[in-house]
């Protein structure tokens, strides 16, 4: 007995040790990502400003470059339950109550994410079929477009995975308090 | 009853003048059977989404120069050839020509969208910080265009570093110096007061402007036969008003342009000769590896060689 | 239609919901129940909302924040502004009202603004005495100032709409910049004297000199960027990329206060920071559309257009409107739908169309930081990390200054418009 609960609890710490790991990854690419636009946007300026080269479709690299920050960094913070909110009543709950709404409002975030995210695949469906190219990098529109769809996968994902933890957790504290 | 969204990104220019003027001409003929709603000054997103939600049905139709749908099929490069109209009534002869309507309007089936509307816009010519008068006088200098290959390979031909950059961006650039002029037709830098920021204008008739009015397929086809035809006809019917109104819309924004300060300027005849020859050889030379480009160009200048010969 | 949009997000936010997710689901919401366009444009207007070659001015300006306060450029400031005012009754928070305007003259957003001041001034400010809830509102409202002192992305849209020179708003907008920054240091030096916040003792030259010294270096970073502007190096929305180039290159070359690792950890919470404004921003943008194609601006514009009002009743109808739509919408949108609707309006009524501008953008701003919602509020809880009603207190008395600077704009003409003749 003793040993197979080692083992669950070993599996598990495998798990959140995996997690932590791709969290910290897809952040340092997104720092990574900023710098690096930081980078072309000084260089664009300064071939312009010279007259020595023209960096073509750099406009277009920094604003989709730029989406998919949003989108990956969007899933990062939905992780984090750190988005952007108003912070006005679960604060004056707590408990049980607090815990229902969260579940409400998780729920909430699931659904309209899947949603967004299934209307998205279709728009990408269409447009990949229409060869969609953008106009200064003539990259696929897809490539950009797709952000959206990650994104709003992401976000559904790591909630979804939340809120079942917290379910997990809720239950199990009642059975405690039983 | 069904709505048909009709989305810009100008205001009270020529495309925004056949927008109203398709709705007249629609509440005519089928009243309320069809609405319009026309949504001028990118109230609908900027060109891009525009251009994919008349692809995909979001937005039931765009009007659009040519140069901003390339990307949607490459054919359309074929209007903005520099040299090859060389003033409106060519462009009129051509585009309105009933063989060529026809032509034109199932062109682009394959990619899902039908042309209702062809206009001439305006010719593109050159605003700049300085004067210039001379093909000389452009060598160096740092031109805002598209980031096309037909606008700014033409440039780079009479040495011009061609400079493409956000529209966002160009006001202040221009005001600090970092660029030195950009490429437009008269009518948006007299709408958008560019006089306040730099005077000169020189008319290099680069190309002309031909807008067009982009229809989503598959929702035009959902409609009942007695207003498909009345689309078809009332498009057509407008862009024989406004072909006048957009030559005078020209002249109009050339005066107001002189009136509030700006200057324009000609080349000496035979540098514009010259200019022409630069710019069509370049141009040549982007789509020569286009054949599906070449040609609708040749089908263009099969019109006009006859046109010319009247 | 309006209804659900405003009765879902309402319930939603004030649950506690992420923004993005209240202001989503009231749009999925608002298709369902009301079809018109295909569901698809929502992947097209999330999209779109995104795509805007200004927006980038947010990362850059957000990431050169953070460079600052890890640097020390940040502190040398305000510590040369200690000495320098320490003795003026709310020097600290006039301080943070000044890094505000001066990041205006560089930058056209408002967000970035808040999240780069706060990110500087608010330690400072609460360790100065300010406390929560003062301090909060002096960060918050203070960023609204941005999109009035040129600069601007909201005048170049309604520039662009409204089909007016864009070179002239940025000029009319000088004094009415002005005017509310000094309005505002005004309310904030005299409620610090009656609140008793501690001064600084008196001016000495030679802790001045000292402080100056110090923040040499510190002073270069706002001159090099305006001086970049102005000479043509790079364009408004490009300095901030600079800013963040020049900024890393004092902490690490000159201060030697930034390590690599140290840079890369800033660029993590500024992209983590951006991801977290742009996903509002981009979600607002869903709702102005939704709205837009549902005729809702239209209908609200043509009953104000039918009502028969003289200018300054025309003017202040529009004052209220705006103010209205700005608890809901974000200026940018807003700008986009309206300024077409109203400008011939306004025109048809004698009013100067330029000065009109103003009086819209300035709107706009104020709608940027009054409750419920406001991006401005946002960032800056989520940057301060204070509680969302400590913010809406913070700010109110905030609204009613500038909402003084906007009548004063708004019935004096000559604030805008006298620049420009001073020119012509
Ligand atoms: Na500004
Ligand atoms: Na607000």
């Amino acid at each position: 007995m003793a040993t197979r609960r080692g083992e669950e609890l070993m599996s598990e710490n495998g798990i959140i040790r995996a997690e932590a790991l791709v969290v910290k990854l897809v952040g340092l690419l997104l720092g990574l990502g900023l710098i690096a636009m930081v980078l072309v946007n000084v260089a664009n300026a300064m071939g312009r400003y010279t007259g020595w080269f023209s960096l073509v479709g750099a406009d277009e690299l920094l604003v989709y470059g730029m989406i998919w920050i949003v989108m990956l960094g969007a899933i990062l913070a939905a992780r984090n339950r750190d988005h952007l909110s108003v912070n006005l009543l679960p604060a004056a709950m707590n408990g049980r109550l607090g815990a229902v709404i969260q579940l409400f409002v998780d729920i909430a975030t699931v659904a309209v994410s899947i949603f967004i995210a299934w209307h998205s695949f279709v728009f990408i469906e269409r447009i990949s079929a229409l060869n969609q190219t953008s106009m200064g990098l003539g990259i696929p529109m897809v490539i950009p477009h797709s952000a959206i769809l990650v994104g709003f996968i992401g976000i559904a994902a790591v909630t979804a995975f939340l809120t079942l933890v917290d379910i997990f957790r809720f239950t199990a504290s009642k059975g405690a308090a039983q | 009853q069904s709505t048909m969204k009709l989305a810009s990104a100008t205001i009270n220019d020529v495309q925004h003048e056949w927008q109203k003027e398709f709705q007249k001409e629609i509440e005519a003929r089928v009243g309320e059977e069809l609405k319009i709603e026309i949504y001028p000054a990118s109230q609908l997103g900027a060109i891009p989404r525009m251009s994919e939600g008349v692809l995909l049905g979001t937005i039931e139709a765009f009007t659009t120069p040519t140069s901003f749908v390339t990307n949607v099929d490459p054919r359309f490069q074929a209007f903005d050839v520099p040299g090859m109209f060389k003033n409106a009534d060519e462009v009129d002869a051509v585009i309105h020509d009933k063989d060529f309507r026809d032509y034109l309007e199932t062109l682009f089936l394959d990619k899902g969208v039908r042309i209702v509307g062809a206009i001439f816009n305006s010719p593109t010519q050159m605003l700049t910080r300085e004067p210039v008068t001379t093909i000389e006088g452009m060598n160096g200098l740092k031109v805002r265009t598209f980031a096309s290959p037909l606008q700014m390979k033409p440039m780079e031909a009479v040495g011009v570093t061609p400079t493409p950059l956000a529209l966002s961006e160009v006001i202040p650039q221009l005001q600090a110096g970092g660029i030195d002029g950009m490429l437009a037709g008269i009518p948006i830098l007299s709408a958008f007061k560019f006089y306040d920021t730099a005077k000169h204008v020189t008319n290099i008739n680069m190309n002309q402007i031909v807008s067009v009015t982009l229809v989503n397929e598959a929702w035009f086809q959902s409609q009942s036969d007695e207003v498909k035809t009345a689309i078809i006809e009332a498009g057509r019917a407008a862009e024989t008003t406004v072909f006048p109104w957009g030559v005078d819309n020209v002249e109009r924004a050339e005066k107001v342009w002189l009136d509030n300060g700006g200057e324009v300027h000609m080349l000496p005849e035979d540098q514009q000769k010259e200019l022409q020859a630069t710019f069509a050889k370049a141009a040549d030379d982007v789509i020569a590896d286009q054949p599906e480009v070449i040609e609708v160009k040749d089908r263009i200048e099969a019109k006009l060689e006859e046109v010319r010969a009247k | 239609m309006t209804w659900v949009l405003g009765l879902s997000v309402a319930a939603l936010i004030a649950l506690g919901a992420p923004i993005f997710v209240a202001l989503l689901s009231a749009a999925a919401l608002a298709l369902l129940f009301f079809p018109g366009p295909p569901l698809i444009a929502l992947q097209q207007t999330i999209f779109g909302g995104l795509d805007a070659y200004a927006l980038l001015s947010v990362p850059f300006f957000v990431f050169a924040g953070e460079l600052m306060a890890i640097s020390g450029i940040a502190d040398r400031l305000i510590n040369l502004v200690r000495a320098l005012f320490g003795r003026v009754p709310g020097s600290l928070g006039i301080a943070a009202l000044g890094g505000s305007t001066l990041i205006g003259t560089i930058c056209g957003s408002s967000a970035a603004a808040v999240a780069a001041v706060g990110r500087n001034m608010y330690p400072q400010l609460i360790e100065n005495g300010y406390g929560r809830t003062r301090a909060a509102g002096i960060i918050t409202s203070s960023g609204a100032i941005d999109i009035v002192i040129p600069p601007s992305i909201a005048m170049i849209l309604y520039g662009a709409s409204a089909e007016q020179s864009i070179a002239k708003l940025f000029i009319a907008g000088i004094i009415p910049g002005i005017v509310m920054a000094l309005l505002m240091a005004g309310y904030i030096s005299i409620s610090a004297l009656l609140a008793r916040i501690p001064r600084e003792e008196s001016f000495r030259a030679r802790v001045a000199w000292q402080a100056f010294k110090q923040a040499f270096w510190a002073l270069t970073m706002p001159a090099f960027v305006m001086v970049g502007i102005y000479a043509g190096l790079f364009s408004p929305t490009e300095a901030g990329g600079f800013a963040c180039a020049y900024a890393a290159f004092i902490g690490m070359v000159i201060y030697r206060t930034v390590s690599f690792r140290s840079l890369l950890e800033a660029a993590v919470s500024s992209a983590m920071m951006t991801a977290r404004i742009m996903i509002v921003v981009a979600a607002a943008g869903v709702i102005s559309w939704v709205l837009t194609v549902e005729g809702v601006p239209q209908a609200l514009i043509a009953a104000t257009a039918d009502a028969g009002l003289s200018p300054l009743g025309f003017l202040l109808c529009v004052n209220l409107l705006l103010l209205a739509i700005g608890c809901v919408l974000d200026p940018t949108s807003a700008i986009l739908v309206l300024s077409p609707l109203l400008v011939p309006i306004a025109v048809s009524l004698g009013i100067d169309p330029i000065h009109f501008g103003i009086v819209m953008t300035v709107n706009l701003a104020i709608g940027m930081f009054t409750p419920p919602f406001g991006l401005n509020i946002f960032v800056a809880q989520s940057v301060l990390g204070i509680r969302t009603s400590e913010i809406y207190r913070g700010v109110l008395p905030f609204i009613g200054v500038q909402v003084s600077a906007l009548a004063l704009i708004t019935l004096v003409p000559a604030l805008s418009l006298w620049l420009l003749h001073g020119m012509s």
